[in-house]
């Protein structure tokens, strides 16, 4: 009697049974290895490489590179003696974060509203939404170069007087507007083509954020009446807010990246300066984590983040 | 009558025409600040060497011509290398690099997002940060690894680091960590494997993600010179062609107008085309 019972119960054992945990880990790393590998030899390998090298002055010798040990010396030296010929590591280090700051609310808030209304229904969205996207494909050096149409043209306009086609201070002083409300309006214009060319990519994904909120959820607000405005705060934004994190990571990384901050490291690197470009590399990945690290406290009070429906 | 549909439409959600203007004016208004650019180059390709100093600028050329792209042609047929071996190498690193970082990073991305396992969070973080590094931090030990494999001068020293690249991963996992675990468990009592879970219910789910990948990696990958990395000519990439072409003196302007015309078409063609593939999918999501 107790033996069928437990037959019922439990069924027949097959010899090889991996328990559904275990299948799942071993299923779990098929899927993450191949990535893990090329992670593990082309990016963190080479990572913890450099971090080694910014302590250390590295000179090309014939065939092989010569190390010398400095200690935090090419940290100092990019604090307190780098200059370039208008600027200093220091300085535009300090500009890049507080722009950074500055532009990053304007920016998220930017590019949540148009991706809103990117995602409405109208004839021709993907030509609108690729129009969003071409700062970002300018952004290119390879594309600059040659838009800038070379040096030549450069030099050309430079003769002439010309630096900027279109010198709107200039224009405006000419109005007679006083000089703070000249500052405010190029300042102001300045920034709108900062932020337009920071904007391409947070809206892309702000798209395919929205794109990806459950439809049903919209289905149900509108059943019980509720408006496009209460539709965005209480549907939109909740759903979208687990990639304002992403969105954030990638256009501050962005910022760095397209700053004058990056050039002076690059600039670094190509005079063969490999320990002093490394240990700015590793100052600015600081500052970029310090800013992240700030945020992450920020939201956390206010609970923006995380995913939506774990909790 | 579609204006018509249109207006019912807004009244339903409650919004008035005239904030559906205003909107419209904004997004107009910033659409213009960023199609200008690309307006202006494409009428530079058009326009015949003269206008093209004209001060100020035209927006648009007054005497259209191809006399520009016909120089371009000229110079592509002296080329040393048959010019197709370029775009060859593009397309190739292209297609390679945004496809195999799209299905690698996808489903390493799978894992990190639904399943619980020892140092998930740990090994996320990680992810994160690596995503703050600027490709000069290791520009160095990562010319000594790709040349210590032996892959200098090989299209594979752009195609794997690009493959291995964090950003996929992160931008993967993110997303599906948003489709509902009851969608899987559910797919996995009526029997599918985790393989098959992963290519018929979790990818189509967030096809927005993986799209939007594609043109970012795209992106990247368009505009790669090859750097340091490659070194024979015929190696080399459609941008490092197209930019030896570029560095002319003046009377090469109307070409280098056309190449710029050329290098920025493709990627905004492109964008159009993957994204109006969203707008077809989405409506046929398994949430219900």
């Amino acid at each position: 009697m107790d033996d069928s019972a437990r037959n019922i119960t439990t069924p027949p054992k097959r010899r090889f049974e991996i328990p559904y945990k275990t299948s799942k880990i071993i299923w779990g790393v098929i899927f993450l290895m191949p990535w893990m590998i090329g992670f593990v030899t082309l990016f963190a390998w080479p990572l913890f490489e450099s971090l080694r090298y910014s302590f250390y002055e590295l000179t090309p010798t014939a065939g092989e590179i010569t190390e010398e040990f400095i200690g935090f010396g090419n940290y100092i030296f990019a604090f307190n003696e780098h200059v370039t010929s208008n600027s200093s590591f220091q300085v535009e280090l300090i500009n890049t974060t507080v722009d950074a700051l500055i532009n990053l609310p304007v920016l998220l808030i930017f590019s949540l509203f148009i991706a809103v209304m990117l995602n409405m229904k109208f004839r021709g969205r993907a030509v609108v939404r690729a129009i969003f996207f071409i700062p970002v494909i300018l952004n290119s050096a390879a594309v600059t170069t040659a838009l800038g149409g070379g040096d030549a043209i450069a030099a050309l306009l430079e003769e002439q007087g010309i630096e900027q086609i279109f010198d709107l201070e200039f224009y405006l002083v000419q109005t007679g507007m006083t000089p703070i409300l000249i500052g405010f309006i190029v300042g102001l214009i300045d920034r709108i083509y900062a932020i337009l060319s920071l904007a391409g990519v947070p809206i892309l994904l702000f798209l395919a954020s929205i794109q990806s909120v459950p439809k049903h959820l919209y289905e149900a607000a509108k059943i019980e009446g509720a408006t496009g405005y209460e539709t965005f705060w209480l549907i939109t934004l909740p759903n979208v807010s687990p990639h304002i994190v992403t969105v954030t990571v990638y256009a501050l990384v962005d910022t760095f990246l397209t700053s004058s901050v990056s050039n002076i490291i690059s600039g670094e690197l190509n005079r063969q300066n490999w320990g002093l470009s490394s240990a700015m590399a590793w100052v600015y990945v600081s500052t970029i984590i310090g800013i992240l690290a700030l945020l992450a406290v920020l939201a956390k009070s206010f609970k923006i983040g995380g995913s939506h429906y774990e909790e | 009558m579609i204006d018509m549909k249109f207006l019912t439409k807004t009244r339903r959600l409650n919004r008035s025409l005239l904030g559906d203007i205003g909107l419209f004016l904004v997004l107009a208004l910033f659409g213009f600040f960023s199609a200008y650019p690309l307006i202006m180059t494409a009428s530079n390709a058009f326009k015949p060497l003269d206008e093209l100093f004209l001060f100020p600028p035209r927006l648009l050329p007054r005497n259209l011509t191809l006399e520009n792209f016909r120089d371009l042609r000229e110079l592509i047929g002296n080329s040393w290398i048959p010019f197709s071996r370029y775009f060859f190498n593009t397309l190739l690193i292209t297609t390679v690099g945004t496809v195999g970082h799209v299905i690698i990073a996808s489903m390493a991305a799978f894992p990190l997002a639904k399943y619980r396992f020892p140092g998930r969070s740990l090994f996320f973080t990680l992810v994160v940060y690596s995503l703050m590094f600027a490709p000069q931090v290791t520009a160095v030990p990562n010319y000594i690894i790709v040349s210590g494999i032996g892959l200098i001068d090989n299209p594979t020293a752009i195609i794997l680091p690009a493959i291995a690249s964090s950003l996929g991963l992160y931008l993967m996992k993110q997303f599906m960590q948003q489709i509902p675990d009851e969608l899987i468990e559910s797919a996995k009592i009526d029997g599918a494997s985790e393989y098959r879970i992963f290519f018929t219910i979790v990818m189509p789910l967030v096809k927005p993600a993986w799209l939007t990948l594609i043109i970012l990696l795209f992106q990247r990958l368009w505009i790669t010179d090859g750097g340091s990395f490659i070194f024979s000519e015929e190696l080399k990439p459609l941008s490092y062609a197209l930019r030896q072409i570029a560095q002319g003196t003046i009377e090469r302007a109307g070409t280098i107008a056309a190449v710029s015309f050329i290098m920025m078409i493709v990627p905004v063609t492109f964008f159009i085309i993957s994204q109006s593939r969203i707008v077809e999918t989405f409506s046929h999501s398994g949430m219900k």
